[in-house]
């Protein structure tokens, strides 16, 4: 079992985008789409569409887009951090803002990683790159109830 | 209706300032209420003295006039036998000239008989009463009466009013005159007979003492003497105040009306009196002269008093009036002054609640703006993300399916996409800018300057530049803007110097700009590529670019961006350059006297230099083919996309373009008309700057043969 990426995004360009900048570096990872705020939730906690999921596994990098539609980016994170559950989840927020009130909010609700869209592709791609290789490779993430 | 409800808002508005008024007006109408009565008491008391002492005078003037006829009848009791000559003697010795003034004649009348009295002596002996003698004044019906009453009273009787001879004044022209006057007659008795009833008194009845008073004479004396002149004295015989009773009037003008009875005035004249000065009316008439009949020797006169115009000018006569009309002014301006007032609160109110609600307008239109600014942000980068992320995967997987053309054009709409991207960053960059409150504090510029060199330094390693940093500069102003703005013009700086060898870039403060604004002015200088001075005024617009895009990159918002950061410290910003010799930046932080750029450099300012758009797209693309004459066509496009674009619908619509040349370059002169069949010749030089696509192209009739500079494949192509 890989690890997985959960990959919150409601554009579906971007999605494929990102999808195309992980094969770019290599990352051959699993990555799971949620399309918006509430699927993130559900998949997260095993509800909705996502009922009866297997709550052991979770994904190892949560990519959460801040601008989406039902819950919005800071309110999943809100949401994880006040579960037991996911409150060590690794978190990057990958987003087009660039408005400081975002990072800050960001930040302030727990995110560990805040990476900025670029328009540019190949920054893109290079940004995938160190995502990828900080947080499914160097990163150590604390056991679960450990 | 409006009308009405307009009315009753300004009386609702303006209360206050009518309660003033009204207040005002009442105690301005008490307080001329109170001064008149004052006045008015006070002349009354001067006018009823007045009437007291002519009123006393002319009792005591004309009892001593009568007590001289008591003297003469105590001479017959004296003596058995007066003669002419003891008569004479004794009015002689009365010295009636000096003292007894106005006394015409003094005369004895002795009994001829019981009806008749002829006048026996006369004296003083003159003209007029030397005539006298033998004149019998009881044949006359008021002297009858007169000497009848005094006959059975025993005292002294008097006339009504007659006419008394008398010598004329010396001024007159005749020697005689008749005068207004009354004959006195005091009877005397023989000598021992009884008195005690009135036939005794008819039996002893031996003649008269006459006196002849002209009225004029007799009573002038005491008014010259003893009488306030400004009040008029009238005398009359018996009660009918009547010109035919006047018997002195001291100022010749009778003024009481006819019909009038000492008993029977009207009261209350005097307020009337008071009016005179307003109403300048001589009728007004006092009322206590017509309450003084006086008993003078048996008859009744009546003493009639008018205050003259004079009479008021003793007075205040006038005061009630100018407190009157000086507190109606008074109380005029303090409700102008109160209306004023109100008017002015309620403006101040209003203007305060219109502020407020621009306030909130402002603050709605502010939370907006965040939010567009916001939306903008996030969405419309996104589908750029896509344009650029999907061209890139185009070129990288289809590019055996491309040829050159396809591919370049992929490019174009890769750096498009990004530069649109930037645009987005800088366009909220400039909004954010101008939002949030200006928070000055201590700030050293030379640190800030010095960090943004150090920033740029590394970003372009392989660049050789030169910074003079000034030491300690300090201002008081909002950190993050000013370095927002720092970090334009010196990022400005060093992009226009990027094709100098040796770049330098200054940041200090100019003293003697300093000096005459009186404010301390900064610079940032570099040697880069100038501008024009024509355009200097265009620089701070947003989207204003005075490069081609191909030449230097760039949104056109960063001098914006500078321009609203100074002016949002109330400063100003402004440049100084010339083509080719680089780009000085001024700027204050605070409000300062106007600097006019132009007299500082002691230059020519606005006239110098030529060149105004240093990058054209010039594309000459002459007539449809077959066509006799040829359709010439100057395209002048600084957006190399632009210009390829539009290129390539000429072409597509039969049109051959015999010339085309892309140019980064300043104002070239067009070719010569003449100039077909060879490349365009020049006459102003510009700059070759790295050209994007140079391609000169054959004129009509010559046929395609297009050379290509660069990007082989893709111009001079011809359509047939």
């Amino acid at each position: 079992m890989g690890k997985i990426i959960l990959l919150v995004e409601d554009n579906p360009d971007d999605e494929l985008l990102t999808r195309r900048a992980l094969k770019k570096n290599n990352i051959g990872n699993e990555v799971v789409v949620a399309r918006d705020g509430a699927e993130a939730l559900d998949y997260l906690f095993g509800t909705g569409v996502h009922d009866g999921r297997d709550l052991s596994v979770m994904p190892q990098v949560i990519l959460l887009d801040l601008k989406l539609p039902k819950i919005d980016g800071l309110e999943v994170l809100k949401r994880l951090r006040g579960d037991e559950r996911t409150r060590l989840l690794p978190v990057v927020i990958l987003t087009s803002s660039k408005e400081q009130q975002d990072l800050v909010d960001g930040y302030g609700y727990g995110a560990n990683s805040y990476i900025r869209k670029p328009v540019d592709f190949a920054q893109f791609i290079e940004a995938v790159r160190q995502l990828g290789l900080y947080w499914l490779v160097l990163n150590e993430t604390p056991r679960r109830g450990g | 209706m409006s009308l009405l409800r307009g009315l009753a808002a300004h009386l609702r508005h303006a209360a206050l300032a009518y309660a003033v008024l009204l207040v005002a007006i009442i105690l301005t109408l008490l307080a001329f209420y109170y001064v008149r009565q004052n006045v008015e008491a006070s002349a009354r008391v001067r006018f009823d003295d007045t009437v007291l002492t002519s009123q006393e005078a002319i009792v005591r003037r004309l009892e001593r006039y009568v007590n001289v006829m008591f003297g003469a009848r105590g001479l017959f009791s004296a003596s058995t036998e007066v003669t002419e000559e003891d008569w004479r003697g004794f009015v002689a010795s009365l010295d009636l000239e000096n003292r007894f003034e106005g006394i015409q004649m003094l005369g004895y009348a002795r009994a001829d008989g019981p009806d008749s009295f002829p006048i026996t002596y006369a004296a003083p002996l003159n003209d007029a009463n030397g005539g006298l003698v033998g004149y019998d004044a009881y044949a006359m019906a008021a002297d009858r009466a007169a000497m009848d009453r005094a006959r059975d009273g025993g005292e002294v009787e008097m006339t009504g009013k007659t006419f008394v001879l008398s010598e004329a004044p010396r001024s007159a022209l005749g020697d005689l005159v008749l005068e207004t006057g009354v004959v006195a007659y005091l009877p005397i008795y023989r000598r021992g007979e009884p008195v005690r009833t009135v036939a005794e008194r008819r039996r002893a009845l031996e003649g008269f003492v006459v006196s002849y008073l002209p009225t004029d004479r007799v009573l002038a004396g005491i008014v010259d003497e003893s009488y306030d002149p400004s009040v008029d004295v009238e005398v009359y015989d018996g009660a009918g105040l009547t010109p035919r009773n006047l018997l002195y009037d001291s100022d010749g003008v009778q003024r009481a009306s006819e019909g009038q009875t000492a008993s029977g005035s009207s009261g209350g004249a005097f307020a009337e009196v008071t009016d005179l000065p307003v109403g300048g009316s001589a009728a007004d008439r006092s009322a206590r002269d017509d309450s003084v009949p006086v008993d003078v020797a048996g008859r009744e006169w009546s003493l009639y008093f008018e205050t003259l115009p004079e009479f008021d000018r003793g007075e205040n006569i006038r005061l009630p009036l100018f407190v009157l009309l000086s507190g109606l002014g008074v109380s005029l301006l303090l409700f102008g002054i109160t209306y004023m007032l109100v008017r002015a609160r309620l403006g101040a109110e209003e203007a305060s609640a219109g502020m407020e609600e621009a306030n909130r307008e402002l603050e709605v239109t502010n939370r907006e703006l965040e939010a567009f600014s916001y939306s903008v942000s996030h969405d419309l980068r996104a589908p750029l993300r896509s344009i650029d992320g999907f061209s890139q995967i185009l070129l990288e997987d289809y590019a055996d399916d491309l040829d050159e053309e396809g591919k370049d054009y992929l490019g174009r709409v890769r750096t498009a996409s990004q530069r649109m991207g930037r645009l987005i960053d800088d366009l909220l960059g400039l909004s954010r800018v101008t939002r949030g409150a200006l928070r000055r504090e201590r700030v050293n510029l030379s640190t800030v300057a010095r960090e943004v060199a150090d920033g740029l330094r590394e970003s372009r390693p392989d660049r050789d530049v030169e910074f003079e940093i000034q030491d300690g500069i300090e201002v008081h102003c909002d950190p993050r803007l000013v370095r927002v703005a720092l970090t334009n013009l010196i990022g400005n700086a060093f992009k226009f110097t990027e094709k100098e060898e040796r770049a330098r870039i200054a940041f200090g403060e100019d003293l003697e700009l300093s000096s005459r604004g009186r404010v301390p002015v900064y610079y940032v200088r570099d040697n880069g590529a100038g501008f024009d001075m024509e355009y200097a005024d265009k620089l701070f617009g947003a989207f204003q670019r005075l490069h081609g895009s191909g030449e230097f990159e760039g949104t056109g918002i960063g001098l914006a961006t500078v321009q609203r950061i100074v002016h949002r410290h109330g400063g100003r910003a402004w440049a100084e350059g010339e083509v080719g010799r680089g780009a000085s930046f001024f700027f204050t932080l605070r409000p300062g006297l106007q600097i006019d750029p132009s007299h500082l450099s002691g230059r020519e300012g606005p006239e110098r230099g030529r060149v105004a758009v240093t990058a054209t797209g010039e594309a000459r693309s002459v007539g449809r083919e077959g066509e006799g004459r040829p359709l010439r066509v100057l395209l002048v496009e600084d957006s190399p996309d632009d210009a390829l674009f539009v290129l390539r619908e000429l072409r597509r619509g039969g049109y051959r373009v015999s010339h085309e040349r892309v140019e980064t370059a300043g104002a070239c002169s067009p070719p010569s008309r003449g100039a077909s069949g060879t490349s365009s010749s020049r006459t102003t030089p510009c700059r070759a700057s790295a050209p994007r696509r140079r391609s000169s192209c054959s004129g009509p009739g010559t046929g395609p043969t297009c050379r290509s500079s660069s990007s082989p494949g893709t111009s001079g192509r011809t359509r047939p």
